[in-house]
């Protein structure tokens, strides 16, 4: 069996093949071994071999081949292109039903999933197809994994950072310049990257601004995948393992939601796979220029999103520092990382006066979240949401087998990148170190705070976690020169591996939330996109016409999200306007009686609010978020057993001298608190 | 790049810079401008790319890159970020990928074998997800045209208010009945036939009012004889 090793010619030529008595010495001696002529400059990501030579399946054809030679030869490959369709077209199926009987199951959500995950998974693992073949099976499956996106909402995005990233991007539209504040989310507005571009594609093509932001994440997910693929094939020289890695990606818990919203990290996650596979790319280049292309790329991550930005320079950083430890220097590598530092703190001095507070929110509350862990007071419970809503208990296996699989994975896969480690190159170590962050993703699901950081997380912890799955999976060699080849391992059977995978996605899938959030269906109360219906969109299209843009609106969670982005108002939140929200939220929650609603009135006359969103089917039940507004609000500052609000309290304005009652759709009201009068017949007095 | 091809890709950048310019409708705009787009960057990115795959990644990474760094600097200017400038950035960016790789000469090729043996699975796999995107949107507008009725206040003066019935799905008749405390005052619009499909349909009654103070205005049905919306509004004093 050969060992593939990346060429140096500057062209992603990965198919230099060694003689199988050279690979054998390279396995033996690492890379002291003298290597071939061909192989004198610094190889990608500095390497010296390839770390984890690989074997597996039969490795096709390398390329360039002829479009005769890149026909896939296996009769299941039309299939599978057929099998991938109908599961987004069972998606599209379940959306419709979500839609007219509020009914959405989940059974099937996973098993047209699953439609679309497997077949392409094994027909990549079967060894039956070219390495081109593969690289666009696994790019299929990605781009079909992001069109059941699409398929469930296809006209308006609904999900909570999506309305946030919307609000920046109408403000582009409106006022044709960045940087507008954002009183949804303060720190979106400083990162626009996102939004300039699906602006620039609304403008340049006349399509809505949703589809232009459908285009967007397409072009980005095409990036994250190829980008990744040709990484990992670049450590590794082998295009199976970086479609594997690729694959394995997949199964993060934040690729199917997270990953695939209108939101900054879905677009800056791709960039910063592309702005290293353009630094491998371009590593041999001695022009100074060179440079150029690494550096804007990180300026682009930079102006989309903050934590990746950051993730970035680290990485950077680290794979420099790796790179001065093999003493195997890769052109190019210190300038940039130097300018990934500039650039990221450069751009975090500018938006220092919204980034601050929300990072150090987070920090915060994820702080106090593993504190009350660690006393015993949580009241976190597993796989049940807010409002008691409890997943199915096959979900709950799902999940588990998927995070005892993966573990169970990396324990041999990091053995035996220890006991190798000789051969691993800078961007192997840098990977390695990378997937050695797992631990956190599911323990992070400790808590509610922590879970959706370490699940954000995941974004990057898989990239490591696939290569390092791959190489192992793929193996040639020994964990040392006197063991046995199968230690600690079990036999490499590609319909064991197709399964595990499919586990690990699915179980993935079921990590990244409750069941609700999966589609469309009928109403619940403060669950994002189940809250987003045509009566809370009635309200804000209506909001969007008929009040004066920019009015001081307090609402909850959706509704304020909804005024913020479709209403064109400017939602008070405790993050944007520094409002205190245990009191603030009073006016919708607080007591009803004749002297709360006056301290109500005093309040909303001090801070401003000009109208007040009242959805009364907040009664209903409790958040299935954990918060019917904001972190802070009154029912969790009462320190009592959290009820829902009474109708009585969420419209105790109906009857105040001085509220106008303006909207009602049965569902939703809308008061306006401009001319509010306080006893004796006292205006109110605004100091915002 | 002989001169066809140069005639062509001039054509292609002009032809998006003059629909986006003249709003020509985006049944024209939308494929002109993905593939003036996609043109573009893939002559830009050619020679750094081995693969029809790589061409991809190099093309859609550099698009999203360029337009990112583009926006950033059409904000440094006055005119910020509009179609005019959005164009006129197209223009400069093409034409100068266009000088830029003059020498690039392109053959565009058919993948005729690879067609021979999966176009009948891809063509399939195509009318599956047009169908999927088709179902999708049916569900969608079914899901617009649920009832749904709401009542509100647009304007009010001194001696009107202006309130508007947006109603889905909804039939009946209605009446505006509108009532103030100080002093007592009543009035009662004529019954309002509502014959709203899944479109929609938005209706707007002037209500005049007499006096100053608050009034509520209910909007009840004629047959359930009940209030099914209100509104409750302050009209001021005449000036």
């Amino acid at each position: 069996m050969s060992a593939l090793i990346p060429s140096d010619s500057g062209e992603p030529a990965y198919e230099a093949r060694l003689d199988p008595g050279v690979a054998q010495l390279l396995h033996e001696h690492g890379p002291e071994v003298p290597r071939r002529a061909t192989d004198v400059t610094s190889p990608p990501w500095g390497q010296a071999t390839a770390p984890f030579p690989v074997i597996g399946p039969p490795e096709a054809p390398a390329e360039p081949v002829t479009p005769a030679e890149i026909r896939p030869r296996t009769s299941w490959a039309g299939p599978t292109i057929v099998i991938v369709a109908l599961g987004v077209l069972g998606q599209a199926w379940l959306g419709y039903q979500g839609r007219t009987t509020g009914g959405f199951s989940s059974v099937l959500w996973y098993v047209t999933l699953c439609l679309i995950f497997m077949p392409p998974t094994a027909l990549i693992m079967s060894g039956r197809i070219t390495d081109r073949a593969k690289i666009w099976f696994a790019l299929y499956m990605a781009l079909a994994l992001l069109a059941t996106r699409f398929v469930l909402y296809p006209q308006q995005f609904a999900y909570h950072d999506e309305l946030i990233h919307y609000r920046v991007l109408l403000s582009i539209e409106q006022t044709k310049h960045l940087f507008t504040p954002n009183s949804l989310l303060p720190d979106t507005a400083d990162y626009p990257g996102m939004e300039i571009a699906t602006a620039a594609v609304h403008q340049l093509t006349g399509l809505s601004l949703h589809a232009a932001g459908l285009v967007v994440l397409g072009a980005v997910r095409v990036v994250m995948t190829l980008a990744l693929i040709r990484i990992i094939q670049m450590v590794t020289g082998s295009a199976t393992a970086g479609c594997l890695a690729a694959v394995i990606y997949t199964t993060n818990p934040q690729y199917i939601f997270f990953n695939s919203q209108f939101s900054y990290q879905s677009v800056a996650l791709p960039l910063c796979f592309f702005c290293v596979y353009v630094i491998a790319l371009s590593r041999n280049t001695r022009s100074p220029l060179s440079v150029v292309p690494g550096t804007a790329i990180i300026l682009a991550v930079a102006a989309t999103h903050h934590l990746t930005s950051l993730a970035l320079a680290i990485v950077l950083w680290v794979w420099y520092l790796f790179t001065r430890i093999n003493k195997r220097p890769v052109r190019q590598l210190l300038p940039l990382a130097v300018a990934s530092l500039v650039i990221v703190a450069a751009w975090t001095w500018l938006a220092r006066s919204v980034i601050i507070p929300y990072l150090s929110e987070i920090a915060n509350n994820s702080l106090s979240n593993i504190t009350t862990v660690l006393h015993g007071t949580s009241s976190h419970k597993f796989f049940t949401d807010s409002a008691g809503d409890r997943s199915p208990a096959w979900q709950e296996l799902l999940s588990l087998a998927s995070v005892l699989l993966i573990t169970l994975t990396l324990i041999p896969s990091v053995w035996l990148a220890i006991t190798k480690h000789r051969l691993l190159s800078a961007g192997a170590m840098t990977l390695f170190a990378i997937a050695s962050l797992y631990p956190i993703v599911p323990a992070g699901h400790l808590t509610d705070v922590t879970a959706e950081i370490s699940d954000r997380a995941s974004g990057f912890v898989f990239v490591g976690l696939g290569y390092i799955v791959a190489a192992w999976w793929l193996r040639n060699a020994p964990f040392h020169r006197h063991a046995k080849t199968s230690r600690f391992t079990v036999r490499r059977r590609t319909w064991l591996l197709v399964t595990g995978l499919t586990v690990c996605f699915a179980g993935g899938a079921v990590l990244a939330g409750p069941d609700w959030i999966d589609g469309p269906g009928s109403y619940l109360v403060s669950a994002d996109n189940r809250s987003v219906d045509q009566l809370a969109l009635q309200a804000a299209y209506w909001e969007g016409r008929n009040l004066p843009p920019g009015g001081r609106v307090f609402s909850d969670r959706v509704n304020g999200l909804l005024a913020g982005s479709y209403g064109n108002q400017h939602a008070l939140t405790a993050l944007g306007d520094k409002i205190d929200e245990g009191s603030l939220s009073n006016l919708l929650l607080g007591p009803s009686s004749t002297a709360a609603v006056l301290v109500d009135a005093r309040l909303a006359c001090s801070l401003g609010v000009q109208y007040l969103i009242a959805d009364q089917r907040l009664s209903e039940s409790l958040p299935h978020l954990g918060i019917y507004i904001d972190n802070g609000e009154y029912q969790n500052e009462k320190g009592t057993s959290p009820s829902a609000p009474l109708v009585s309290e969420l419209t105790k304005f109906n009857y105040f001298h001085g509220a106008q009652r303006i909207f009602d759709n049965g569902a939703i009201r809308i008061y306006d608190l401009r001319y509010l009068q306080l006893p004796g017949g006292v205006p109110c007095v605004r100091q915002k | 790049m002989r001169s066809p091809e140069v005639a062509a890709r001039l054509a292609l950048i002009a032809g998006l810079a003059a629909a986006i310019t003249l709003g020509v409708t985006v049944w024209v705009t939308v494929p002109l401008g993905l593939l003036a787009i996609a043109a573009v960057a893939e002559l830009a990115v050619r020679p750094y790319a081995a693969s029809p795959t790589d061409r991809l990644l190099l093309g859609c990474g550099a698009v999203v890159t360029v337009l990112i760094l583009a926006g950033l600097a059409l904000n440094l200017t006055p005119w910020g970020l509009t179609r005019a400038t959005w164009t006129g950035t197209w223009l400069l960016v093409s034409v100068g990928v266009l000088v830029w790789r003059r020498d690039l000469r392109t053959h565009v090729m058919w993948p005729g074998a690879w067609m021979k043996s999966s176009g009948i699975w891809v063509i399939l796999a195509s009318l599956i997800l047009v169908f999927a995107v088709v179902v999708a949107l049916a569900g969608a507008r079914r899901w617009d045209q649920r009832p749904a009725l709401a009542f509100s206040v647009v304007s009010q003066t001194s001696n009107a208010v202006v309130l508007e019935i947006d109603a889905t799905a909804t039939t009946g008749e209605y009446e505006i009945l509108a009532s103030s405390d100080a002093p007592p005052r009543r009035f009662a619009s004529a019954s309002v036939d509502l014959d709203a499909g899944g479109g929609g349909l938005r209706l707007r009654e002037r209500l005049p009012v007499s006096t100053s103070g608050a009034w509520t205005i209910d909007l009840r049905s004629v047959a359930r004889k009940a209030t099914v919306r209100w509104v409750k509004v302050n009209v001021p004093k005449p000036a």
